[in-house]
C-alpha cells in the first residue's frame, strides 16, 4: 500500500490484515479493526444515502467519542471537508462558522445542533454497525479537516488539512508507543488526528474521560498504555495527584507546549520514572521537532532535533535567513503544514510566506540540526540593548529553595526600555534577595531586577500568565 | 512630592543598593551618609552599567524614572538630589 492512497483505504488494509486488533478501547471494551472499519463503511453509505457528496462541507456534533470518530472517519471516505462543532461553544460561533465554511450539514442528534442554515443528519451507528447502507457507499474518497484555532480574540483562524497533513509523522508518532491515550483536554482536532494516525499505523486507542491521576495510573497498566499525551497543567498536577502511588513502568509521557518548565520535566521525570518527551510544533506546521531527557540534558531550551522532513530555517527581522547557529525568527516547512489560512490574507501574510510558516518563535538552529526555542519574539524585553527572553529569567530561577512558581515580566520604562522583573508564589522561608543574587551570578545583566512574592500568579482560562496583569500588580503593590 | 534631603537619602541608598558597584571605602560611606556632603558618581566608580542599574533601582523601588544622561548632567549624590526635587 503506498503512502499515495487515501488514508481510508490503508486504514480498511490495515483492518483486513489485523481484523480482530483493538481499534480502540472504552471502558475495557475493545473495538476491533474490522468491525470499526465495517461500521465507518456503512456510515459512509448511510451519509451518501441522507445526500452527502464528495467534496462536501460537513459539521460533526456527535458527542459520543466513538460515534464521533466513525462520523469523522467516514466524512473522511466520502471525501468530504468536516469539522467539529462542539455543542459547548456558543451558538454564534457555531453560527459563523458554518456559514464561513458552507456547511451543507450538520452530522448531529439535536436539530438545534445544526446551524447556519445546515441540514441536521441524525446518524443510525447500529444499522451502520450492521452494514446496512454500505453498498451506497461511493469510492474511497480524500478527506480534509477543518482546524481552528481557539479564537479568544475576534474570529477564530480556520485552515484547511488535507490528507498528508492529518497523518504526517504517523509512523514516528507510533515509534512512541502503539498503545496510546490522551487526556480530553486537547483539542477535537488534535484528537482526530491522532487517532487517524494510530489507525494508520495499526495502533489502539485507550479512550478515556477527564480521570484523577490514580485512576489513570491503574487505567494505564491495566492497558498497557505506551504513550500518553498530556497536556502541560495535567502533567504539572501528575505526580503530587498520585499520592504515593507507583506510576506504572515503561510509559512515554508525551507533553507539548513551546516551553515547559524544567522544574516540571525534571520533577515528572523523577518521580513517575519515565521518560519525557516535549513536542515543539504548532496547527500550521505540524511536528517540528519532539525534545527528550538527552536533548534536555544537553540543553534547558532545545526543542529537540529537527524531524526528517521538516525545514527549519532563521531568518532577521528583514525575513532574510541568518548563518546557521545564529538566533532569528524561527520559520518552517513541512509536508506537514497547512498552505494557509481560510479566507484570512492578513493573517496569511504576516504568517506565512513562499510555503513557510513563521510562528513568531525566535530561536537558533544547531549545525547539527537541533534547534533552540528561546521564546515568543513579542514576549522579548530589550534592556537598552540587551534582549532578555523571560523564559530564560524562569528557567535561571526554576528549582531555587522554596520557589513554587514564577514568570518574568517587562516594566516598561520611558528611559532603560524594559526592566526584567520577577513575579513568584513561594513557600515559608523564601529568600527573596537570595534569588535575586543567584540570578545575578547565572544570567548577568539578562537578570531580574526586583523579586516580587504573590499568592498566585494571573493565569488566562488557557493556563498562560498574563504578563499585563503582572505589571499591574507591581504597581499596585508599590502605592 | 519629595523634598531635596528625602531624596538625597533615597540616591544614597540606591548607591549602597547598586549590584554592580560596592563602595567599600569607609571615608565615601561617611560622605555618602552626610546630608551636607556631595558625593561624586565618578569617585563612587560609576560607569555606564553602574548608571543604568543605579536608574533601575530608583524606578522599580521608587517610581523615579531618570535617565543615565541625568546622572552625568549632575554627576553626584547632592546634585542629583537637587535636580529630582527642582523636577518633581
Amino acid at each position: 500500500m503506498t503512502e499515495a492512497a487515501p488514508v481510508l483505504t490503508r486504514i480498511e488494509a490495515v483492518a483486513r490484515r489485523i481484523p480482530d486488533n483493538p481499534a480502540l478501547l472504552r471502558d475495557g471494551t475493545p473495538i476491533a479493526y474490522g468491525a470499526l472499519l465495517r461500521q465507518v463503511h456503512g456510515m459512509a453509505g448511510q451519509l451518501a444515502r441522507g445526500g452527502i457528496a464528495p467534496g462536501d462541507a460537513v459539521g460533526i456534533t456527535v458527542g459520543d467519542v466513538v460515534g464521533h470518530i466513525v462520523v469523522s472517519l467516514a466524512l473522511m471516505r466520502l471525501g468530504c471537508r468536516q469539522v467539529s462543532l462542539p455543542p459547548s461553544d456558543p451558538a454564534p460561533l457555531r453560527d459563523a462558522l458554518a456559514r464561513r465554511l458552507g456547511l451543507v450539514a450538520v452530522v448531529g442528534e439535536a436539530a438545534a445542533e445544526a446551524r447556519g442554515g445546515a441540514a441536521l443528519l441524525r446518524p443510525d451507528f447500529d444499522a451502520a454497525a450492521a452494514g446496512r447502507d454500505a453498498a451506497h457507499a461511493p469510492p474511497v474518497g480524500r478527506g480534509t479537516m477543518v482546524f481552528s484555532t481557539s479564537g479568544t480574540t475576534g474570529r477564530p483562524k480556520l485552515m484547511l488539512a488535507e490528507e498528508p497533513v492529518v497523518t504526517h509523522k504517523a509512523d514516528m508518532l507510533a515509534g512512541f508507543g502503539r498503545v496510546f491515550l490522551h487526556a480530553p483536554s486537547f483539542d477535537g482536532h488534535h484528537s482526530r488526528r491522532l487517532t487517524v494516525r494510530s489507525l494508520l499505523t495499526g495502533g489502539t486507542e485507550v479512550l478515556t474521560g477527564t480521570l484523577p491521576a490514580r485512576d489513570l495510573a491503574r487505567l494505564v497498566a491495566r492497558f498497557g498504555v505506551q504513550r500518553l499525551h498530556l497536556a502541560p497543567p495535567a502533567l504539572a498536577a501528575l505526580p503530587d495527584g498520585l499520592d504515593g502511588a507507583a506510576w506504572p513502568p515503561g510509559t512515554r509521557i508525551l507533553t507539548t507546549g513551546t516551553r515547559v518548565p524544567q522544574a516540571v520535566r525534571l520533577q515528572a521525570q523523577a518521580r513517575l520514572g519515565c521518560a519525557l518527551h516535549v513536542i515543539y510544533g504548532t496547527t500550521e506546521v505540524g511536528l517540528v521537532s519532539i525534545a527528550g531527557p538527552d536533548d534536555h540534558g544537553r540543553h534547558p531550551d532545545s526543542a529537540g532535533q529537527v524531524l526528517p522532513g521538516v525545514e527549519a530555517e532563521v531568518t532577521g527581522e528583514d525575513g532574510q535567513p541568518l548563518p546557521p547557529g545564529e538566533e532569528g525568527l524561527l520559520r518552517f516547512r513541512s509536508a506537514g503544514a497547512v498552505r494557509g489560512y481560510v479566507d484570512d490574507p492578513e493573517a496569511d501574510a504576516r504568517f506565512f510566506d513562499d510555503g513557510w510558516f513563521r510562528p513568531g518563535d525566535v530561536g537558533r538552529v544547531l549545525p547539527g540540526g537541533e534547534l533552540l526555542v528561546a521564546g515568543r519574539a513579542d514576549d522579548r524585553m530589550t534592556l537598552g540593548i540587551i534582549k532578555i527572553f523571560p523564559a530564560e529569567i524562569e528557567a535561571a530561577a526554576e528549582g531555587f529553595p522554596e520557589l513554587r512558581d514564577c514568570a518574568a515580566f517587562a516594566v516598561p520604562s520611558g528611559a532603560l526600555g524594559d526592566i526584567p522583573v520577577l513575579a513568584v508564589v513561594a513557600g515559608d522561608g523564601f529568600d527573596a534577595a537570595a534569588l535575586l543574587a543567584h540570578c545575578r551570578a547565572r544570567l548577568g545583566l539578562r537578570a531580574p531586577r526586583k523579586v516580587v512574592v504573590l499568592a498566585a500568579l494571573p493565569r488566562n482560562a488557557s493556563g498562560k500568565v498574563v504578563r499585563r496583569d503582572l505589571v499591574a500588580l507591581l504597581r499596585t503593590e508599590g502605592e | 512630592m519629595r523634598d531635596r534631603a528625602a531624596l538625597r537619602a533615597i540616591i544614597a541608598e540606591g548607591v549602597r543598593q547598586n549590584p554592580v558597584v560596592s563602595v567599600s571605602d569607609p571615608a565615601l560611606l561617611a560622605r555618602l551618609a552626610d546630608p551636607s556632603a556631595e558625593c561624586g558618581f565618578e569617585e563612587l566608580g560609576y560607569d555606564s552599567l553602574a548608571r543604568m542599574e543605579f536608574c533601575i533601582w530608583m524606578q522599580l523601588e521608587h517610581g523615579i524614572e531618570i535617565g543615565e544622561a541625568a546622572l552625568l548632567d549632575h554627576p553626584g549624590v547632592d546634585a542629583l538630589a537637587a535636580h529630582l526635587a527642582r523636577r518633581e
